[in-house]
C-alpha cells in the first residue's frame, strides 16, 4: 500500500456525492446549481486522479475497501488498485466529463438536473470499474454504467430514434452482461475467489480444461460486446447516433476503450497471457480488432449523417486499439495508451462540433449542409483539423500512437497489421474530410435510402454561446499536440511496463514481498523519418479520399456502390432481432475459439 | 414471399445455428466444471469467520454490508440510476399537459370496479406488511433479512394501499418530492458512512461504529446502519418507479 492509496475511494465517492446533492430538490430546482455542483465534483475528481497518477508511478497503489486486507495471503474483501495506466485513464475520463459538464452549462441539459445526476453516476461507475481489483466489482460498475447509458439516451424524448436505440442497446448489452456474470460466476465457483490477483495465482498455468476455458471465453465475449467489436457493434453505432452529442463523445472517447481495458487487465493479471501473443484472448483481440477497424471504417465513409459517421469512426478506432492490445507486448500497450490519449479529446471535440452544427442549422445530413461552410469557417477549419487528426497526420496523438503501434507490430513479426491500421485510419479521416469538402464546395449529395436516420430538428438559433466553439477547439488541439508535450512518450511507456508487471500487481494486492521491478519498455520513437513520411502520406491519402468520395460518391446513386458494401450496409437494419442474432453468432465463434485454443484443451 | 418474412427467416436461421453452437460450448464446459465447489475452501471459512467477527450472525449481511459493502453500494446505485432514468424518460415536456388523476381507462370504456373482497384483503394486509418491513429492516444483521428485502416489502405495503383503491392515499403517504430527498439522503448517507471509515480508520467503508454484543438489536456497527440506508434507498427508488409509471397517462394530451 503506497502513499496516497487513501485517495482512491474519493475518485468514486466525490462524483456520487455530487449526484446525491444534485438530486435534492432545493438544488435541482435552481437553474445554475446542478451545473456548479457537477463541474465542481468532476473537476475535483480530475485533480485527485492526476495526483494518484503521479503517486502510482512508484508502484501500484492498493486500497483495501472496508480495511479488509488479505488474511494469510487470501483476499477477503475488495481492493481498489491504481497503477499509472488505470489512474491515467481515470484522470482522462474525469477530465472529459468535466468538459461535458461545462458544455451542459452553456447548452442547457435536458430534464432539470437528472442528466447531471446520471452523468455523474456514469463517471463514478467508470472510475470504480477502472480501479476494481475484483471481477464481480468490475461487473457491478460495468452494469451501473450500462443503466446510465440507456437512461440518458432514452431520455432524449424529442428524437424518435432515441428510444429504439436505447432499447436495442439495453437488450444486446444485457446479453453481454449475462455472459460476463455467468463467466465470473463459473470462475468463482472453480477458483473460490473473484479477486483478480488471487484468480491469477490460482489459475493453473498448464491446463485450463474446457470448463475454465468456457468461463474465460464468456467473460471476454461479454466485455467484447460492451466494447462493440464486430459483430457486436450494431447497437453501439445506433446508440452513438441517437444519443446527445456530449454523451456520444464520451461513449466513443472513453467508454468503448474502457471495456477493452477490462479485457486487457483480466488477460494480464488473471490469465497471465499479457506477454504471450499466441494466447487465445490476444489472437481474438488481434483478429477481431483488425476486422472491426476496417469494417467500421468502410461504414464510416458511407455515412451521410455527421453523427453516424463519427459513431462508426469511434468503433473503427476502437478496433485499432483492440488489435494493438492483441499484440500482447508492453510496447504495444504503450502505443495503444498513446492512441487513446490522442483519440479521446479529438472525438469528444468533433461530437461537440456536430452539436454546434445542429444548433445553428438544425441538420446533420450532409446533403442539407452542403455549401454552407462559408458561414461557419471556424467549424469547417476545426472539422478539417479533426479529420486530419483521425487520419493520423503528424503530430496528432493518433499519429504517434499509430507510429508506435506499427513499430510494435513489426517487432512482433505481425507485419499484416500495419497496412490495416493505416487503411482504417485513412478511411475514417476521409469520411470526416468528405463532409468538409461538401460544406466548402456545395457539391450535391445523391439521395440515399440507406442513409436515413431519424433526426431531431431543434429550431436553428443564431445566438451561440462562446463555449460551443472554444471547448471543441481546445479538445481537438489537445488531441493534436499531446505527443509534443515533453515526457508523454516516456510516461506512457513506463505506465505500460507497470501494467504488464503481473508479479508486482499480485504482490501489492495480496500483501506479498514486492518482486524486483521488471524493466519497462523503451519510450516509443515516433519521430523517425519513415514514420513521419507514412503519417504525412496517410494525411494526403485521407484528403484525396475525401475529395474523391465527395465528387464521385456524391453524384452516383447509392445503387452504384459495390455489392459487398451494399450488403454490409444492409446488415445494419436497426432491428433488435437481427442484432441479437449476429451477437449470438459472434459469441459462438469467440467462446468456441477460446475453448478450443485454451491451454489444456489440446 | 414478402421481404419481411424473409428477414424473419434469415434472423431465425442465424440465431438457431449459432445458438446451437454456443449451447454446445456451454454444455461441454458446465459438464467439465460440475464437480467443482468452493464451499469448503480456506477462503469460504475465512469469510464466515470475518462476518461473524463483525457481530453479525447472519454471514450474508456481513458479506453484503461489510466485506463487500462497495458492491452493495454499486447495486443500490443501480436502483438510484434506474429511478432517475425513468424520471428523465417520463418527465413532463414543455406544452405537454399531465393529468393529475390516473386516466379512467381508454375513452369509451369504463374501468371494472375492484371487488370488495380484494379491497378488504388488501386493506387488512397493509399494516402487517408495513410492520414486517420494519422487522426485516432491523433483523438483517441478526437473522434472515436486510435492506433490499425490507425496501421491497415497504413498497408492497404501499402497493396494497393502491390495490385497495386509494390512489390518492398512496400518493399522500409517498409524495415524489420527499421520495427524491429520501433517495438523495440515503445514497449520500451510504457514501458518508464510507467516508467516515476512511477518515477514522483509513479505509473506505470500514466498520467504525461500536460492534456491540452478538445478537443484540443494536449491534454489528455500520452493518445495521448501511442495511437501514439501503432499505430506504430501495424502497424510495422502487416507489418512485411505480409512481412514475402510474402517473404516465395512456395517451398524452395534445400539446396546446
Amino acid at each position: 500500500m503506497g502513499e496516497g492509496a487513501g485517495l482512491l475511494p474519493l475518485l468514486v465517492a466525490i462524483p456520487l456525492l455530487g449526484a446525491a446533492l444534485t438530486r435534492v430538490p432545493g438544488v435541482h430546482a435552481t437553474r445554475r446549481a446542478p451545473d456548479v455542483v457537477a463541474i465542481a465534483a468532476a473537476a475535483a475528481t480530475t485533480a485527485i486522479g492526476a495526483v494518484v497518477t503521479v503517486r502510482a508511478a512508484a508502484g501500484p497503489l492498493v486500497h483495501h475497501l472496508g480495511d479488509w486486507g488479505p488474511v494469510d495471503g487470501l483476499p477477503v474483501g475488495i481492493p481498489f488498485v491504481a497503477d499509472p495506466l488505470a489512474a491515467g485513464f481515470v484522470t482522462l475520463t474525469s477530465a472529459l466529463v468535466t468538459a461535458v459538464f461545462v458544455h451542459f452549462a452553456a447548452a442547457g441539459a435536458r430534464g432539470g438536473g437528472l442528466t447531471h445526476v446520471l452523468t455523474a453516476l456514469l463517471l463514478a461507475a467508470a472510475n470504480g470499474f477502472l480501479l476494481a481489483g475484483d471481477l464481480f466489482t468490475m461487473f457491478v460498475f460495468l452494469e451501473l454504467m450500462g443503466i446510465t447509458v440507456y437512461a440518458i439516451t432514452a431520455g432524449k424524448t424529442d428524437d424518435p430514434a432515441a428510444l429504439p436505440a436505447a432499447v436495442n442497446m439495453a437488450v444486446t448489452s444485457t446479453i453481454g452482461a449475462v455472459l460476463v456474470l455467468s463467466g465470473v460466476g463459473l470462475l468463482h465457483g472453480r477458483l473460490g475467489t473473484p479477486n483478480l490477483a488471487a484468480a491469477g495465482a490460482a489459475l493453473p498455468e498448464e491446463a485450463w480444461g474446457v470448463g475454465l476455458a468456457l468461463a474465460v471465453g464468456m467473460v471476454v465475449t461479454g466485455l467484447a460486446v460492451k466494447a462493440g467489436l464486430v459483430p457486436f457493434h450494431f447497437a453501439h453505432a445506433d446508440l452513438h447516433t441517437a444519443t446527445t452529442v456530449q454523451h456520444a463523445g464520451l461513449f466513443g472517447a472513453v467508454l468503448l476503450p474502457l471495456a477493452l481495458y477490462g479485457i486487457a487487465r483480466i488477460e494480464v493479471v488473471a490469465l497471465g497471457g499479457g506477454d504471450d501473443p499466441a494466447s487465445p484472448v490476444a489472437l481474438a483481440l488481434l483478429v477481431g480488432g483488425a476486422v472491426t477497424a476496417v469494417v467500421a471504417g468502410i461504414m464510416s465513409l458511407c455515412q451521410n449523417h455527421l453523427k453516424r459517421l463519427l459513431a462508426f469512426s469511434s468503433v473503427s478506432h476502437l478496433g485499432i486499439a483492440a488489435a494493438g492490445l492483441g499484440l500482447a507486448a508492453p510496447e504495444a500497450t504503450a502505443a495503444v495508451a498513446l492512441y487513446v490519449l490522442g483519440h479521446a479529446p479529438v472525438k469528444l471535440g468533433l461530437l461537440l462540433l456536430a452539436g454546434l452544427v445542429l444548433h445553428r442549422w438544425g441538420h446533420l445530413q450532409v446533403g442539407e449542409l452542403s455549401g454552407r461552410g462559408a458561414r461557419l469557417p471556424v467549424v469547417v477549419a476545426l472539422l478539417a483539423l479533426g479529420g486530419l487528426a483521425l487520419a493520423g497526420l503528424p503530430p496528432s496523438g493518433l499519429y504517434a500512437g499509430k507510429a508506435a503501434l506499427s513499430g510494435a507490430a513489426e517487432d512482433a513479426g505481425r507485419y499484416a497489421v500495419v497496412p490495416v491500421l493505416y487503411a482504417a485510419a485513412v478511411l475514417t479521416g476521409a469520411a470526416a474530410l468528405r463532409h468538409v469538402v461538401h460544406l466548402v464546395t456545395g457539391w450535391p449529395v445523391a439521395a440515399d435510402p440507406h442513409g436515413k436516420v431519424a433526426e431531431d430538428h431543434p429550431e436553428p438559433e443564431d445566438h451561440q454561446p462562446a463555449a460551443f466553439v472554444w471547448l471543441p477547439a481546445v479538445l481537438i488541439v489537445a488531441g493534436v499536440v499531446v505527443p509534443l508535450l515533453p515526457g508523454t512518450e516516456t510516461s506512457v511507456a513506463r505506465a505500460a511496463g507497470m501494467f504488464h508487471d503481473r508479479a508486482a500487481y499480485v504482490a501489492a494486492v495480496l500483501d506479498r514481498a514486492p518482486p524486483a521491478r521488471a524493466a519497462g519498455p523503451d519510450a516509443p520513437d515516433v519521430w523517425g523519418a519513415s514514420s513521419l513520411a507514412t503519417g504525412l502520406l496517410a494525411g494526403v491519402a485521407a484528403v484525396l479520399g475525401g475529395l474523391v468520395a465527395a465528387r464521385w460518391r456524391g453524384r452516383r446513386r447509392p445503387g452504384r456502390l459495390g455489392a459487398p458494401v451494399r450488403a454490409l450496409r444492409g446488415l445494419h437494419t436497426a432491428h433488435v432481432g437481427d442484432y441479437t442474432a449476429w451477437l449470438t453468432a459472434g459469441a459462438a465463434v469467440l467462446v468456441w475459439w477460446v475453448v478450443l485454443s485454451g491451454r489444456g484443451a489440446g | 414471399m414478402s421481404a419481411r418474412s424473409r428477414d424473419v427467416r434469415r434472423r431465425l436461421l442465424v440465431f438457431a445455428v449459432s445458438g446451437a453452437v454456443l449451447g454446445t460450448a456451454l454444455l461441454a464446459g458446465l459438464l467439465d466444471l460440475a464437480p467443482a465447489t468452493s464451499a469448503g475452501s480456506d477462503l469460504a471459512g475465512l469469510l464466515v469467520d470475518a462476518a461473524v467477527e463483525q457481530r453479525s450472525p447472519n454471514a450474508v449481511s456481513g458479506v453484503l454490508f461489510d466485506l463487500r459493502a462497495t458492491d452493495t453500494l454499486g447495486e443500490a446505485l443501480a436502483l438510484f440510476a434506474a429511478s432517475a432514468g425513468l424520471q428523465l424518460v417520463l418527465r413532463e415536456l414543455p406544452g405537454e399537459g399531465r393529468r393529475h388523476e390516473p386516466r379512467r381507462g381508454a375513452p369509451g370504456r369504463s374501468v371494472p370496479a375492484t371487488s370488495d373482497a380484494v379491497r378488504a384483503a388488501a386493506l387488512a394486509l397493509v399494516v402487517p406488511t408495513a410492520v414486517f418491513a420494519v422487522y426485516v429492516t432491523f433483523r438483517g444483521h441478526l437473522s434472515l433479512g436486510g435492506g433490499l428485502q425490507a425496501g421491497a416489502l415497504a413498497v408492497t405495503a404501499l402497493a396494497l394501499v393502491f390495490l385497495a383503491g386509494r390512489y390518492r392515499a398512496q400518493r399522500h403517504f409517498a409524495p415524489d418530492r420527499q421520495l427524491d430527498v429520501l433517495e438523495a439522503v440515503s445514497l449520500g448517507g451510504y457514501v458518508l458512512v464510507g467516508l467516515a471509515g476512511l477518515v477514522v480508520a483509513g479505509a473506505f467503508l470500514t466498520n467504525v461504529l461500536p460492534l456491540g454484543a452478538l445478537g443484540e438489536l443494536v449491534s454489528s456497527g455500520t452493518i445495521l446502519a448501511l442495511s437501514f440506508l439501503v432499505a430506504i434507498e430501495a424502497g424510495a427508488a422502487v416507489l418512485l418507479i411505480v409512481a412514475e409509471v402510474q402517473e404516465e397517462p395512456l395517451e398524452r394530451e395534445e400539446p396546446a
